[in-house]
C-alpha cells in the first residue's frame, strides 16, 4: 500500500508548513504592533506640523512661494507608490494596484516613485515611468531624498500634482488603499482656531521667507513618513492575516489527511485479516 | 505666579508636556526666552538646548532643529529630537564624538563633511546637556 506512505508524507509537510506559517503570524503580529505604535506616536507632531501649515497658507501671497504655488497645468502627474518588499500578505499590493488601475484609466502623463520592492515591478509591467525606486529597508531613510525629487520638480514646474498612494491602516483586519495629494497645497477647509490666535497676528521670525521655507520642505517630509507608517503597519497586519488564514488551511488538510490515512489503513487491516483467514481455510 | 503650558513634540513621541515658567531656546536668530504672557510667535529652532525654568527647578534638553510655536499661554516646540539629560548615554555621545572628530580630520567634501559637522555639533550638545545636569547635582550635594 503505496498509498499510505504517500499521505503519510502529505501530513508530515502540511505540519511543517503549518508550523513555518504560524511562526510567521507571530512574526508579523508583534512587527504590527511596533509599526502601530511608531505611527501612534508620531500622530500628535504630524497633526502640529499640518496645522501650522494649514492656518498659515491663507494667510501670505501664494506666489510669492514657488512651494505653495498650484503647479504646473502641463506638467506631469508624480505617484509615490508605497507598497512593501515582500509579499505573502494577501490581497494587499493587488488591492493597491487595482485602485491604481481604477484611478488612472486616462492616459496621462503620469511618472511613479516605488517605496517597496513590489510596487517597482508593478510600474515596470504597466509599462509606465519610473522615476526612482527606494525600496531599500527601513524606508524611513529614504524620506528625505523623496522630498528633494518632489519639492525640486515641483518647483522647477515638472509636476503638476504630487499624490501619495499607499495602504491605510483602518484595523488589524481592515486596510484600505487610499491617495493623499500632497502638492500643491491646497487652501484647506477653514480650520478651527477659535481657540487659538490665528496666524495673521502671529510674529514669523526672523522672516516669514525663513520660516516658510524650512516649513513647508519639512511639511512634505512628515507627510511622506506618516504614509510610510501607515504602510508598514497594513503590510504587517495583512501579513499576519494571511498567516493565520494559510495555518488554519494547514490544520483543515492535516485533519482530513488524517482522516483518509486512517481509513487506508483499517482498510489494509481488514484486507490482512480476510486473507489470513481465507487461508487458513484453504488450508483445512 | 503665571505660567505658561509648554509642549515638546518630537516625531517618535511628546518628549515634554507641562506648566513652566520660562523657556529658553535657540532660535535662527540667537537665544531667546519666553515668560508668560509672550506675543504670538512662530519661528524656527537650530540645534541647541533648551531650558526650562519651572518654580522649583531648571532642566535641559539638547534638541535637533525644528519650530516654535507660541499662543496665548501655550507654547509648542516641534523638534526632530530631544533628550532629557538622563536619556543621554555618556560614553555613547564620547564615542560619536570621537567618530565625527576623526572624520572631520579626514577633510571630508560635500554631504559627508556636513554629516560629521552636524554629528559632532550634536554631541557637543549633548555633552553640554550633561554637563549642566552634573554640576547641578553636585552643587546640590554639597
Amino acid at each position: 500500500m503505496a498509498n499510505i506512505k504517500l499521505i503519510k508524507r502529505r501530513i508530515k509537510s502540511a505540519q511543517n508548513i503549518s508550523q513555518i506559517t504560524r511562526a510567521m503570524e507571530m512574526v508579523a503580529a508583534s512587527k504590527m504592533k511596533k509599526a502601530q505604535l511608531t505611527a501612534l506616536n508620531g500622530k500628535p507632531y504630524a497633526d502640529k506640523i499640518a496645522k501650522a501649515v494649514k492656518e498659515l497658507a491663507p494667510k501670505i501671497d501664494r506666489h510669492m512661494y514657488p512651494l505653495f504655488s498650484l503647479g504646473n497645468p502641463r506638467g506631469s502627474k508624480l505617484i509615490i507608490l508605497i507598497s512593501s518588499n515582500k509579499g505573502l500578505c494577501g490581497g494587499l499590493n493587488t488591492n493597491l494596484y487595482r485602485f491604481l488601475h481604477h484611478w488612472l484609466t486616462k492616459e496621462e502623463n503620469l511618472e511613479f516613485i516605488s517605496i517597496g520592492k513590489k510596487g517597482e515591478y508593478f510600474v515596470v509591467k504597466w509599462h509606465k515611468k519610473l522615476l526612482a525606486d527606494f525600496s531599500e529597508e527601513p524606508f524611513t531613510k529614504s524620506v528625505p531624498a523623496v522630498t528633494n525629487i518632489l519639492v525640486t520638480g515641483f518647483i522647477q514646474g515638472v509636476y503638476r500634482e504630487v499624490y501619495l498612494v499607499y495602504n491605510n491602516f483602518i484595523s488589524a483586519l481592515k486596510q484600505e488603499p487610499v491617495r493623499k495629494k500632497i502638492l500643491p497645497i491646497e487652501t484647506l477647509e477653514e480650520v478651527d482656531v477659535k481657540e487659538e490666535t490665528k496666524f495673521s497676528e502671529f510674529l514669523l521670525e526672523p522672516s516669514p521667507r525663513e520660516v516658510l521655507d524650512n516649513l513647508l520642505p519639512h511639511y512634505l517630509e512628515n507627510q511622506v513618513r506618516t504614509a510610510i507608517y501607515e504602510a508598514e503597519a497594513s503590510e504587517h497586519s495583512a501579513r499576519m492575516i494571511a498567516m493565520k488564514n494559510a495555518t488554519d488551511a494547514a490544520f483543515d488538510l492535516i485533519t482530513d489527511l488524517t482522516l483518509q490515512y486512517n481509513k487506508a489503513r483499517q482498510e489494509k487491516i481488514t484486507y490482512e485479516i480476510a486473507d489470513i483467514v481465507t487461508a487458513r481455510l484453504a488450508v483445512e | 505666579m503665571k505660567n505658561i503650558h509648554l509642549e515638546i513634540i518630537t516625531p517618535e513621541r511628546i518628549a515634554f508636556s507641562g506648566d513652566v515658567y520660562m523657556i529658553s531656546a535657540p532660535s535662527s536668530t540667537g537665544r531667546i526666552g519666553i515668560l508668560p504672557g509672550h506675543i504670538p510667535l512662530f519661528t524656527r529652532l537650530i540645534e541647541g538646548e533648551v531650558k526650562i525654568t519651572k518654580t522649583t527647578d531648571v532642566s535641559y534638553l539638547a534638541i535637533g532643529s525644528g519650530f516654535l510655536q507660541i499662543a496665548k499661554d501655550k507654547a509648542v516646540i516641534l523638534v526632530t529630537s530631544a533628550y532629557h539629560a538622563d536619556e543621554i548615554n555618556e560614553a555613547e555621545v564620547l564615542e560619536a564624538k570621537k567618530r565625527a572628530e576623526e572624520a572631520l580630520r579626514n577633510k571630508p567634501r560635500g554631504e559627508a563633511l556636513i554629516a560629521a559637522q552636524s554629528q559632532f555639533l550634536r554631541s557637543q550638545i549633548a555633552l553640554k546637556v550633561l554637563r549642566r545636569r552634573k554640576s547641578r547635582l553636585s552643587s546640590m550635594a554639597s
